[in-house]
């Protein structure tokens, strides 16, 4: 990790702390979801650090709420700990989730994570003496910090902004650790790094099931933000699997800024969409689609790359900056493979 | 005893039998070259002996150890190294990067491993392009990476799919010495070429393949004059070198 990341990373961090300051009641909620997708769409894309497309993951989310409220409403477990269980609980998913993740390529594998995350929904409606089947949990509303509920926006926007700057600690560190190289060489192409010797399965393992993990702790948060836990919204295919999934791909999958990027950009725009055209009922789907069609045309590696491209097309316009020394270099490998 | 030793290896894909009943070694700093024409088995006998595809029959052995069962991640760690016919980078990552993720098996530290990266990278005369995007760079120069990183792995054998293939007479002449310098290094190597001037002048040793069959083997000058060859390999009786 470079110093320069850390530095950012702890500037931006800052900023958003000062932010309820600024802002009222109703924006903190927006802010409290945009900052939550982020975090998801950061674990989400761990996984896809090695390649995998996943839109499974609302059964990790549906996994964190479902064990927190379960553990809290019958056997009386504080929401922490609960929070703790609920990631120990999404990591065994992701356990499972790997076995077809071993055996399936590519969209194989996406196929079968909706499948696993479907079957886990139902069993979530018909556990009915666990789950409270269709109509769900509700969480009591019990104030205080020890029972991780509030009346104000406030700490929850603290407690979501603390978890999301965990997980992208724990992205970031992957990224650039042993694990992280081999990941993502896998990732580009599985069959040759294992002929470089390197176990890809165990890495492709290991970056799913913290995924998981950390999926699973924003299932625990959003069941004590919203009071509710019910099969449709927190086992939810459209909010939890689909949008982290359209976040990391329209921001740059496999990279480290992209899931930022998109998840910050697309939350207000889908958010602003459902209320502006809840009349028609689709259409924000159907914008959505168009964006996001418009994005992988224009910007196959998402908007990360497309803002490198750009960047690197400005440099060589200008003729100065940072890459004059690699471009250069270049150039004259280029130069001497032509003579 | 021989290196690498293969007895009696067959693989057949429902009608096709891709290799038949090949039995072939390599000895330690050896240069073992093969010929034959398109379909003949020759990369089908490479994933064989890399593991990523189980033979039917026979055995397969490296340093007297059998490994014929053996998954490819670990025939990698045991020392068989290998290139791809087409070029397979790493995309997104540097070059260093991608000559990293072999390091990175035995060196655990990212910082020591990048070191080592490139001071192989310098070693083969290709250090400048350390810090380059792969995808930035020309086709002779990403085999030449492919190598690289096949190198990477320590390997005791190389096998070299095509490494010439693509390349214009001039990259030829680039590549080649870049053979030489991985037998200094006492790596034994397995070469599939159709250049087959390009590769008897580096070969000790040539064996040719023709529909599945081992059909001839010994010194490139003899091999090349049997009549089985020039049959199988060229059609008609002429011009070998052509």
């Amino acid at each position: 990790m470079k110093r320069s990341h850390l530095i950012s990373g702890v500037v931006v961090l800052a900023l958003m702390a000062f932010l309820p300051l600024i802002i009222g009641q109703y924006l903190l909620n927006n802010a409290v979801l945009i900052v939550m997708f982020v975090g998801i769409t950061v674990a989400w894309n761990i996984a896809a650090f090695g390649g995998a497309l996943s839109l499974g993951h609302a059964a990790f989310f549906g996994l964190g709420s479902y064990t927190m409220a379960i553990l809290l409403l019958d056997f009386g477990v504080n929401p922490w700990i609960g929070m703790l269980a609920g990631m120990v609980v999404a990591a065994g998913g992701g356990l499972l989730l790997s076995i077809p993740l071993l055996r399936l390529r590519g969209p194989f594998f996406t196929l079968a994570s909706i499948a696993f995350a479907e079957v886990i929904r139902l069993v979530a409606v018909y556990a009915r003496d666990f789950t409270g089947g269709s109509e769900g949990l509700t969480i009591p509303y019990a104030p205080g910090w020890l029972n991780m509920s509030f009346s104000d926006r406030e700490p929850y926007y603290y407690i979501v902004l603390g978890l999301t700057a965990i997980a992208v600690l724990v992205s970031v560190w992957i990224y650039y650790s042993r694990v992280g190289y081999q990941l993502r060489a896998s990732g580009s192409d599985d069959e040759a790094t294992r002929a470089l010797g390197v176990n890809t399965a165990v890495l492709k393992v290991v970056a799913l099931v913290i995924s998981a993990a950390l999926t699973g702790a924003f299932g625990a948060f959003a069941a004590q933000y919203f009071f509710i836990v019910d099969p449709e919204t927190n086992f939810s295919l459209n909010l939890y699997s689909i949008q982290p999934a359209l976040n990391g791909i329209i921001g740059g999958a496999g990279t480290v800024l992209g899931p930022i990027l998109g998840a910050v950009l697309m939350t207000p725009i889908g958010e602003y969409m459902r209320g502006a055209f809840a009349g028609q009922q689709g259409l924000n789907f159907m914008i959505y689609g168009v964006v996001l069609v418009g994005v992988v045309m224009l910007m196959p590696g998402g908007l990360v790359s497309g803002i490198e491209k750009l960047r690197a097309r400005f440099r060589l316009k200008r003729g100065v900056g940072r890459r004059t020394d690699t471009t250069a270099a270049l150039d004259e490998s280029r130069a001497e493979d032509r003579l | 005893m021989s290196l690498l030793e293969i007895e009696n290896v067959s693989k057949r894909f429902g009608g096709v039998q891709a290799v038949d009943d090949v039995s072939l070694h390599v000895d330690e700093g050896e240069i073992l070259g093969i010929i034959g024409p398109n379909g003949a088995g020759k990369t089908t006998l490479f994933n064989l002996i890399t593991g990523t595809i189980r033979s039917d029959t026979g055995k397969i052995s490296l340093a007297g150890a059998d490994i014929t069962t053996t998954s490819p991640t670990k025939r990698a760690r045991a020392g068989i190294g290998r290139t791809f016919q087409v070029v397979r980078p790493f995309l997104r990552m540097t070059v260093a990067e991608n000559v990293m993720v072999p390091v990175l098996v035995h060196t655990h530290k990212v910082s020591e491993a990048r070191n080592k990266a490139v001071a192989l990278l310098e070693e083969l005369g290709i250090g400048k392009l350390a810090d380059l995007d792969v995808s930035q760079l020309t086709l002779a120069q990403r085999k030449r990476i492919e190598v690289a990183r096949a190198l990477a792995t320590e390997p005791k054998v190389l096998l070299l799919d095509e490494v010439l293939a693509g390349l214009n007479n001039r990259e030829v002449l680039d590549v080649l010495p870049f053979v030489n310098q991985v037998r200094a290094r006492g790596i034994s190597i397995i070469m599939i070429e159709h250049l087959v001037k390009a590769l008897t002048s580096v070969s000790d040793r040539i064996i040719v393949l023709d529909q599945g069959t081992l059909i001839a083997q010994g010194k490139s000058d003899d091999v090349l004059k049997d009549p089985a060859v020039i049959k199988a390999y060229i059609g008609e009786e002429d011009n070998v070198e052509g």
